[in-house]
């Protein structure tokens, strides 16, 4: 349905019907001492020239000369000009919600395709519409979780991403439920015998993230099996769902959730993304979000329509599965049409792509001597670095080089001090890969140089 | 050389002057030997900083003979044979046809239709039915290691040691080259090989002299500090250079691309046994990658420990120990080959816990030029 | 040789027991037979231990080897400098390189234990075969 702004006769006609006529008369039954009065502090408008000469001077600040291995969440990939070109269609830019579903069929159909797709690559039963983000995505699974066993403690891996534990956090502090988080091995997977000990018979819910928040790829078999055999549900969050195309999402798995971002929405300084949540059928009376379903109409053609509404908001209220009673339909609609144009054998291409371009990297960085990959364990386009030395440092040298070299772990694990995040997907280019060992080969030498310097008789070991 | 206590175990002819040291005696491949005389770690440092005197009497020796010699050899090692000059030597392998060894081995030109090899002590009798079994060019083959002893001197001060009993010129001879000689007044054949990683030399002589060159060497190396060394400092020695040690990093079932001997292998020097498997290998990939590691956290890797990457047991160390120069905790193992790189983890299995080992580049040791 | 004060096990053990505490080490003749010792490893302080049951390990270059508790009970205290300096066990292995210290459970258990006499005796047996 395309979005259409009233003209101000249809206001007066909507006035006059109403019995009022001026808006503040609408209005009149907000009590006068809790009214805003005066103005509010807002510079006055702008007009089209200023307006535009503003934004370009916002955006002059940005650039976009820097070879990106920052991820974390987050996942710089390229973006087919059809996705925009597509998104800004009118009936698209500016639809509204869908709960008439005769006037908003094409949405209906698309986000039918999203679900679809998502289903697919995680070989889930069924999927909602689209939630927020990941973050919101993996707690409305927690809290899911908890309805299903009506238990109340959640068990979390440390390497789930830091800040969506943060947002978990504030969704369960007033529900009285404990959380307890499982540290990793040295390997960088779910470390099983913490695991076993965190189990409790009051355990609903056991959150693992794969790729891990370490770019490492967690290994189900061992896990699932225990969780399942305390009565606990496992939820598998994915960070970076390109992931899926070459690693196989964990079958025992009853929720997968996670950011689809990586589909077509740009990275855009953190938002707008959109979270996705899949998970078997005979969960899905509990699964939060909007859930688009087929059927036919009264002339046997096919149609589609929001399903499943008792779940929600605006029936049930408090007893619905979630407060949020949206989806991020332009987002999830963006990575329909990505997933769409790649299609299954392209995006497996761009996932082997990107798992080459990472092991490259992370090959040729284990070799600079003082510097190695840790955690002996398979990852796909992300993994750790332990710098040659101090790591805010090598980060301020890879800059000058126009490199944003990655996350420097240790705000989030302090254990791993001078340890760097580094993702590598399609958007690096080799000569960018080896500008950056160039950098750490030099960083490294320096220090072996002035560590010499100050030992005139010993040898420093690399 | 051998001699036999009552059934059992052989003994070289210096069994009982090792004895005789305080020498802690073991049985290595039906052989008893000294594991170590007054300490693994005391006579690994004394090769890599003075000298080390080495009893391998048990290594065997294999002569191949006449007109077919050179043709025999090539179509039954990996190595290309026609390459030695006289007097020339080279590190090979015994192949198998699946491109694995039988036995690695060091092969030496005494002249043109004259060639002897040197194997190893388990391996000599199944080397020598190898070799018969395969003999159909038809060249001479003696199982001639009852006629030899031979002793390894090694270490930065071999060759002044060496040089006061023995009017060989040994600045001429270069590495992996060789020459008859007298040594201690005894003829035999003077080598500058070795497996420690250090200069050095192996001498092969008449068993009857056994004990006097022992003991002549060792009182001309009184002075440099000079010491017997014993299997235990032997293995760490070659460990630390990172050599092989058939068991271990070879076997039937390894291939020589497998345990990075790809180098010693010479694809177009024509046919020879496990070629076509080694040229499929190259194209298909190897199952398997030797790696070189060293231990990230406390603990020590040793033989046959089981190595895990990704929760997932990958494959088992080949060899490892302390070692006593680097003064760290290394190891060999196979891993998969896509899992084999510098700098990369692994997890070692010792006993009920996992322990973090490191990846590095081979060797571990290289002797300061 | 053997201090009189100890009492030893056939693994080459000995413990030297104060009321009802008992501290343990390995004997002389145990480092001489394991040669140079590189690597320790060791219960922590609250674990528990079992008469004829392994509680550790000692390493030397070429061989691993357990340790096997001569008693029953809990771990009061463990001697950390061997982590930083296993060779004191070559140098000092009835003294200055103690393994840990235990709570007795069962104080009973050392009346099955060698004498110094009786140790000395039994390994001059062993040599000789």
């Amino acid at each position: 349905m395309r979005y259409l702004p009233n003209s101000p006769r249809s206001r007066a006609e909507m006035l006059r019907t109403l019995g009022h006529s001026s808006i503040e008369e609408l209005f009149s039954q907000i009590p006068e001492q809790i009214r805003f009065q005066g103005r509010l502090d807002l510079p006055g408008p702008l007009s089209e020239q200023e307006i535009l000469e503003f934004f370009r001077q916002a955006a002059s600040q940005s650039t976009s000369e820097y070879a990106s291995l920052l991820g974390a969440g987050a996942y710089s990939h390229f973006r087919p000009a059809a996705v925009d070109a597509l998104l800004s269609r009118g009936e698209f830019f500016t639809a509204y919600t869908p709960y008439q579903a005769e006037l908003a069929q094409g949405t209906l159909q698309a986000m039918f395709e999203f679900q679809t797709l998502v289903a697919q690559l995680t070989g889930m039963e069924v999927s909602n519409a689209s939630l927020y983000d990941g973050s919101t995505a993996t707690t409305e699974a927690v809290l899911m979780a908890l309805r299903l066993t009506r238990r109340n403690r959640v068990v979390v891996a440390r390497t789930l991403h830091p800040e969506y534990r943060e947002v978990m956090a504030t969704y369960l502090r007033h529900l009285g439920t404990e959380v307890t988080e499982v540290p990793y091995s040295p390997a960088g997977q779910l470390d099983i015998a913490a695991l076993k000990k965190a189990l409790t018979a009051e355990t609903a819910v056991v959150v693992v993230q794969s790729p891990n928040f370490l770019g490492v790829i967690e290994r189900f078999g061992e896990v699932a099996e225990l969780v399942h055999r305390s009565g606990a549900l496992l939820v598998v969050t994915v960070t970076e769902p390109l992931s899926l195309a070459v690693v196989k999402p964990p079958a025992e798995a009853d929720i997968i959730c996670g950011e689809a971002q990586s589909f077509g929405v740009p990275v855009a300084f953190g938002g707008p993304y959109v979270g996705f949540l899949a998970t078997r059928d005979k969960f899905v009376r509990q699964m939060p979000g909007r859930l688009v379903g087929q059927t036919v109409d009264t002339q046997g053609r096919r149609g589609f329509v929001l399903t499943l509404a008792t779940r929600e908001q605006h029936i049930r209220r408090e007893k619905a599965t979630s407060n949020i009673c949206t989806n991020q339909s332009l987002c999830a609609l963006a990575a329909t049409i990505y997933l769409c144009l790649l299609g299954k054998q392209g995006l497996k291409t761009l996932a082997e792509h990107n798992l080459a371009q990472a092991h490259y990297a992370a090959s040729r960085l284990a070799t600079v001597p003082g510097a190695c990959v840790p955690f002996a364990s398979p990852f796909f386009n992300e993994f750790v670095v332990k710098a040659p030395g101090n790591a805010e440092v090598l980060l301020r040298d890879l800059r000058q080089e126009k490199i944003l070299g990655g996350v420097n772990l240790e705000r989030f694990y302090p254990e791993l001090r001078d340890h760097l995040l580094v993702c590598v997907t399609e958007t690096v280019n080799k000569a960018a890969l080896d500008r950056m060992v160039r950098v750490y080969k030099e960083f490294s030498g320096q220090k072996q140089a002035r560590a010499a310097a100050s030992h005139p008789v010993g040898q420093e070991k690399a | 050389m051998a001699t036999l206590a009552e059934s059992g175990p052989k003994r070289t002819a210096l069994y009982s002057v090792h004895k005789a040291a305080g020498a802690r005696m073991t049985e290595f491949g039906g052989w008893e030997m000294p594991i170590e005389y007054t300490g693994i770690t005391q006579e690994h440092l004394a090769v890599r900083t003075r000298a080390g005197l080495f009893d391998v009497s048990h290594m065997g020796e294999i002569t191949v003979r006449g007109p077919k010699a050179l043709a025999f050899l090539q179509s039954i090692t990996c190595n290309d044979v026609s390459r030695l000059s006289d007097h020339q030597a080279q590190y090979s392998a015994l192949m198998y046809s699946e491109g694995s060894a039988v036995d690695d081995c060091v092969v030496h030109r005494m002249g043109e239709n004259d060639y002897f090899i040197c194997v190893n002590a388990a391996n000599t009798n199944k080397d020598f039915a190898w070799l018969v079994e395969h003999n159909s060019a038809g060249a001479e083959l003696e199982n001639v290691s009852r006629q030899y002893s031979q002793l390894a001197l090694q270490g930065p001060r071999a060759t002044a040691i060496l040089t006061k009993v023995t009017d060989a010129d040994l600045a001429s001879i270069r590495t992996y080259w060789f020459t008859p000689a007298r040594c201690c007044g005894v003829e035999g054949i003077l080598a500058r090989t070795g497996y420690t990683g250090e200069d050095g030399f192996e001498f092969y002589f008449s068993p009857e002299h056994s004990v006097h060159v022992w003991s002549t060497l060792l009182e001309a190396g009184k002075d440099e500090g000079l010491q017997p060394a014993g299997l235990g400092a032997r293995n760490t020695l070659r460990l630390e250079a990172g050599y092989a040690l058939y068991g271990h990093e070879l076997d039937e079932n390894t291939t020589l691309l497998e345990a990075n001997l790809g180098w010693i292998c010479k694809l177009d020097k024509g046919e020879f046994l496990g070629r076509e498997a080694l040229l499929q290998q190259r194209e298909e990939g190897v199952r398997k990658k030797l790696v070189g590691f060293e231990m990230a956290e406390p603990g020590i890797a040793r033989d046959g420990y089981p190595v895990w990457i990704g929760g997932e047991k990958v494959g088992q160390v080949t060899s490892g120990s302390p070692a006593p120069f680097l003064k760290k905790n290394i190891g060999l193992a196979f891993v998969p080959p896509e899992a084999a790189q510098p700098g990369y983890e692994i997890m070692i299995e010792i006993r009920q816990r996992q322990a973090r080992a490191r990846q590095v580049i081979l060797p571990f040791y290289r002797r300061p030029k | 040789m053997y201090p009189e004060e100890f009492q030893y096990t056939k693994d080459h053990e000995w413990i030297r027991v104060d009321g009802d505490t008992g501290t343990i080490g390995i004997t002389d003749h145990a480092q001489k037979e394991l040669g140079d010792i590189v690597y320790v490893e060791l219960p922590k302080s609250g674990d528990a231990v079992t008469a004829a049951e392994t509680f550790g390990t000692v390493e030397s270059v070429k061989a691993v080897s357990e340790i096997y508790s001569p008693v029953t009970g809990e771990v009061t205290a463990v001697n950390n400098k061997l982590q930083e300096h296993p060779e004191l066990l070559n140098s000092d292995p009835h003294a200055g390189a103690w393994l840990i210290r235990v709570h007795l459970s069962e104080p009973q258990e050392v009346e099955k234990l060698m004498s110094s006499e009786q140790y000395e005796a039994y390994i001059r047996e062993a040599e000789s075969q």
